[in-house]
């Protein structure tokens, strides 16, 4: 592979101790965990702090640009985003980059006007949670960026799949990279788990949605049985929410003055997870009252830091966080007031403690940047096999006992070898199920719920075999994979009925081909042969639901 | 780096940041909190600024240039107006669905009020059974079990619309939709669009909402009958759940919780145990009259 040239650029000022500026932290370290990839980092405001670039600086093939090379005077703001989309272009001139990784809707949209830009744009994190994406004007915009980019850059699989429902321009061209963390025991942090202590933990910006003035009374109401513990309150952004104009206010007075609090303001991400590792119990606790569900399926990357730090973390179960740490973590809660309970058992239960703190460490090892970067380096290094790492999906649970048969466009029925073996792995196995998918013509619309033109087969379906098989257009294969355990292959032995009427030939459609290939590489057991279905069934029935 | 011994020390409130501008509420302390608030303002205060010109200064002097820009830089530092972000975007504003329960109310009504009516008039011919009520259904493997009960249109993903246009057509239209907390659904049918999976299909439930939608258009309830009384049913099912008229649910706390939610189209969640036959279903929607 040759080098790779990577600009990155995100309209979160690095001055600032935050959630988004630790991210382009995290996605730089991310780049430069491939060998040979330069990042170009163009800074929105010129710096007044260190405490996020100088751990960039250090990184050898990082190069930070000044926005002062854009415009003389820049305001202590930073620049606006055609300012930066102008330094991007100016960069991109001198020396082109492979790929341009932009964060926020916004950017990316005024970004796909840009020739220049457009065809190595990685569009990154363009769901956002305070955005309707049931409003329509929104899909328009967001299947223009989808479009337009070369990828489409989300952080979990859960907002990949929910990306991929509301803007189906986005299918097969979006891809994951989740905030990630260095790997366990690098940079002399110490890779034994920290002892329990007597500390509670919060590092964030200060918002109604991560709400730390209960935090202070869980505090507060523990002191008289624990009168040595403590809150580290991590961070100094405290937002003051319009129509509630006391919240930052009062909450400022407390972490000041509550006896226990101990408020150690903005803090480099390194220093957090150093304070992290002495020990205590971190909370990453939301109130929906005051955000978006979205949030659900986002990677946190505040729970990424606890984990490596070791810490058991009391959280909110969501979709993102339960495959994260697994849905049997014990520290889930569905409202911030159930943790008061739980941080009262994790204070008395050393055994609980030390569980929790090691499911939190093994969840982290999944996000250290080496394997980051290894989900991204054949997109990023333009590797022929990057189409079908698109199909790489974990599959989901259930999906084992369902075969997947493909038929090329314009299917007039299901072939009779098919059925016959479907038959005889519905002996073996009584919740076995077909989907039969039909390859959508070049061209053809998504179908209409309940108006599925694959249906049409249904007409010469066996009676007994009918309620076990379903049809669909598979107009989404990537998510299709992920629902199947096994798939049968229309060859050898199979004929072909999908190729069109009355053509019985053995080729089968290139199509089909293509779409096995990603079958494959999805891990489904591709089955050539109609006698092997059984069998196959047989083998995968132990682990069917 | 550990943390400086004093902020660790227990019992203790201390903290890094500057001074707190409270105490006790006198005229001082409110003219000494005013001034240090002023001195602190992002944009009048004169503490940013110094902050910002050291910072050019600072920046300037460690990457070695570009010397000529400094002044500039400077006089931007100390004089030229912040542009503060304005307030973040107003959050989506809260959708109100009152018409759509209000309307969830009156098509459950409708129904209660005619199946009730159909149940009189054949109790007072003593020799004729009231006629089975007929519901398509969405259930797991018992499916089996309602079909015993009454008469049971089973829907699928592929082919929900023309099964219930053609009975329609033919007058045998279901008299409500009932569909129950399965994963897997009608024999595997429905999998992985009903349920909590980080999948397209179970995300913005398409299929599920347009077949609501199809029943409502026609003044028919629908029905969610939760059978999973886990700790995590309500997470698991309030997404899909939220769309039906009325929801049956196992307990007190689980109907509370599924009728709390903000985006609940039908009316609040009932306590239902758990129905053997359409009988119970039958049972549960005339009580609400």
């Amino acid at each position: 592979m040759t080098g790779r040239r990577v600009c990155l650029y995100s309209p979160a000022d690095l001055n600032r101790v935050i959630g988004s500026s630790i991210w382009v932290q995290s996605v730089a370290e991310t780049f430069h965990a491939g060998a040979d990839i330069e990042v170009v980092l163009p800074l929105r405001a010129p710096e007044r702090n260190r405490l996020i670039t100088d751990k960039i600086r250090s990184l050898p093939r990082v190069t930070l640009v000044d926005p002062r090379r854009q415009r003389r005077f820049v305001p202590a703001t930073g620049l606006y985003a055609a300012e930066a989309l102008d330094l991007i272009e100016t960069l991109h001139r001198e020396q082109p980059f492979d790929a341009i990784v932009l964060r926020t809707f916004a950017l990316c949209l005024a970004a796909i006007a840009r020739p220049a830009i457009r065809d190595r744009l990685w569009s990154t994190y363009i769901l956002e949670p305070e955005r309707d994406i049931t409003d329509p004007a929104h899909v328009a915009e967001l299947t223009a960026i989808a479009l337009a980019s070369r990828y489409v850059v989300v952080q979990s699989e859960e907002m990949r799949a929910l990306f991929e429902a509301a803007v189906p321009a986005g299918r097969g061209r979006t891809i994951i990279l989740p905030p990630a963390i260095p790997p366990v025991g690098s940079g002399g942090m110490p890779t034994a788990l920290p002892p329990p202590a007597k500390r509670l933990f919060y590092a964030g910006k200060f918002h109604p949605f991560y709400p730390v003035p209960r935090m202070i009374d869980f505090l507060e109401a523990l002191r008289p049985d624990h009168p040595d513990l403590e809150f580290h309150a991590i961070g100094d952004e405290i937002f003051r929410p319009a129509g509630a104009e006391t919240w930052g206010d009062d909450l400022e007075q407390r972490l000041r003055t509550t006896p226990g609090v101990v408020w150690h303001g903005a803090v480099p991400r390194d220093e957090v997870i150093r304070l992290l590792s002495s020990g205590g119990i971190a909370l990453s606790l939301w109130d929906y009252g005051h955000g978006s569900t979205m949030n659900d399926l986002v990677v946190s990357t505040k729970l990424l830091d606890y984990c490596l730090a070791g810490v058991p973390v009391i959280l909110n179960r969501t979709a993102a966080q339960a495959t994260i740490l697994g849905a049997d973590y014990p520290l889930f809660v569905s409202s911030p007031d159930e943790a008061l309970p739980l941080i009262r058992r994790l204070l008395d239960d050393p055994t609980l403690y030390r569980a929790a703190a090691e499911r939190c460490r093994v969840a982290a090892e999944a996000f250290t940047y080496p394997r980051a970067y290894a989900g991204l380096a054949p997109y990023l290094e333009e590797r022929p096999d990057a189409a079908t790492h698109l199909a790489e999906r974990p599959k989901l649970a259930g999906s084992a006992g369902r075969i997947g048969l493909v038929l090329a466009p314009g299917a007039v029925r299901v072939p009779t070898v098919a059925l016959e073996a479907f038959r005889e792995a519905r002996a073996v196995s009584d919740v076995a199920f077909l989907v039969v998918g039909v390859l959508p013509a070049p061209g053809a619309r998504d179908p209409e719920p309940g108006r599925d033109p694959a249906a049409a087969l249904r007409a010469a379906l066996p009676e007994d075999l009918a309620p076990f098989i379903g049809l669909r257009t598979v107009v989404d294969p990537w998510n299709w994979w992920r629902t199947l355990g096994i798939v049968l292959a229309p060859a050898h032995g199979i004929d072909d009925a999908g190729a069109g009427a009355g053509d019985h030939s053995l080729a089968p459609d290139p199509d089909v081909v293509r779409a096995l290939d990603l079958a494959r590489a999805s891990g489904a057991i591709v089955v050539t042969s109609a006698a092997e279905l059984p069998a196959a069934v047989r083998a995968g029935a132990g682990s069917m639901p | 780096m550990e943390p400086a011994a004093g902020a660790l020390r227990s019992g203790r409130a201390v903290s890094r940041m500057p001074p707190a501008p409270y105490g006790a509420d006198t005229p001082r302390s409110r003219v000494v909190s005013h001034g240090w608030r002023w001195l602190l303002n992002r944009q009048t205060g004169l503490i940013p600024r110094i902050r910002l010109a050291a910072g050019v200064l600072l920046s300037t002097v460690k990457a070695r240039g570009p010397w000529r820009a400094l002044p500039y830089d400077l006089a931007t530092a100390l004089f030229a107006p912040i542009r503060i972000p304005g307030p973040p975007a107003p959050a989506i504003a809260a959708r109100d669905w009152s018409a759509e329960r209000a309307a969830a109310a009156a098509r459950l009504r409708r129904a209660a009020e005619l199946w009730a009516s159909q149940r009189q008039a054949a109790a007072s011919q003593a020799d004729e059974r009231p006629a089975p009520l007929s519901l398509a259904v969405i259930a797991d493997d018992d499916v089996s079990a309602w079909v015993r009960s009454g008469s049971v249109v089973e829907l699928r993903p592929e082919d929900w619309a023309v099964v219930l246009e053609h009975a329609e057509g033919t007058g045998a239209l279901p008299a409500a939709l009932l569909v129950t907390s399965t994963i897997a659904g009608n024999h595997g049918a429905w999998a992985f669009r009903l349920g909590p999976f980080a999948h397209p299909d179970a995300f913005l439930q398409r299929d599920v909402a347009a077949l609501v939608a199809w029943f409502a258009g026609r003044a028919l309830p629908s029905i969610f009958l939760v059978t999973d009384d886990g700790a995590d049913a309500v997470a698991e099912w309030s997404g899909v759940a939220r769309l039906f008229d009325l929801i049956l649910a196992p307990n007190e706390d689980a109907a509370a919780r599924f009728s709390a939610r903000p985006d609940r189209q039908g009316i609040e969640a009932r306590v239902a145990k758990l129905p053997t036959g359409f009988a119970d279903i039958r049972a549960a929607v005339e009580a609400l009259t």
